[in-house]
């Protein structure tokens, strides 16, 4: 978090109850850092895991072979899936 | 055909969304206050239904692009697949329907509209699957129905094909 602060444009604050702040300054004097890299170490390294885990995932070795066989699969709709699509043509106009 | 068009599914814009309750408090706060974020910074994009005429939003449903990262693989289906990129998935994201419209039919047809969508977007860049997120038993049921398939090892995650949606939406 060592970041310059010419680089510091923008800004996060928000509100919080006393308990909740005093919790995060112990938390942070015992890491040794200021609130503000604490806050933010925390919060860029569960963001980017979030991140990982809902943009780019990666799959075990048993889901990857999974994942890959759906190539090989039977490419046909199953019933509920081609009715729907038609129900959806009659019903619905798409803009 | 145009006679009996209930619903009208679009890009959200300037809708009605303050009064949506589909009963899931995350999923009602996403399209009152999260969602304009999503589109102003291109993350995702949101689609509503409405009835013709009106713009009070009575469902939604999110589209984002994602990719999967195979694992660690033997080394022939490795040979079958680039090393470098991910492969590329459309992610269904918050389909959600509100209270008002339940037992209609409606969660269907905004599957199929995203579906619709999607098949749209494998044409011109290539997408390999359709992911949405199981967040229940209920949810996995309904997308198991139309064919969806959940990871062995990650269950909530489920998959269908693109190849297998072309010959719904052509013509």
């Amino acid at each position: 978090m060592a970041e310059s602060s010419a680089n510091l444009e923008t800004r996060i604050s928000f509100r919080t109850n006393q308990e909740i702040k005093d919790l995060i300054e112990r938390a942070d004097m015992s890491s040794g850092l200021t609130v503000t890299d604490y806050a933010l170490t925390v919060l860029v390294n569960h963001s980017q895991k979030t991140v990982d885990e809902n943009c780019v995932r990666t799959l075990s070795p048993k889901d990857t072979e999974f994942f890959l066989g759906l190539l090989e699969k039977e490419a046909r709709p199953n019933s509920a899936l081609t009715q729907a699509a038609k129900r959806y043509k009659k019903r619905v106009r798409a803009r | 055909m145009s006679e009996r068009v209930d619903w009208v599914i679009e890009l959200l814009a300037d809708h009605e969304r303050e009064h949506f309750s589909c009963g899931v408090d995350s999923l009602d706060n996403f399209l009152k206050r999260l969602v304009t974020q999503y589109h102003q910074r291109n993350i995702g994009r949101t689609w509503v239904a409405v009835k013709a005429g009106s713009k009070e939003v009575l469902g939604y449903y999110t589209l984002s692009n994602g990719g999967i990262q195979p694992g660690l693989l033997p080394e022939k289906l490795r040979k079958k697949l680039p090393k470098e990129i991910p492969i590329p998935i459309v992610h269904l994201g918050r389909l959600a329907v509100d209270r008002s419209c339940a037992c209609q039919g409606l969660g269907e047809h905004l599957l199929m509209d995203a579906l619709n969508r999607s098949w749209l977007q494998s044409k011109q860049i290539g997408v390999y699957a359709i992911e949405v997120k199981a967040i229940d038993r209920k949810a996995e049921s309904f997308y198991a129905k139309y064919g969806f398939s959940p990871l062995a090892d990650d269950p909530l995650h489920m998959y269908l094909p693109i190849k297998t949606i072309g010959s719904l939406f052509e013509g």
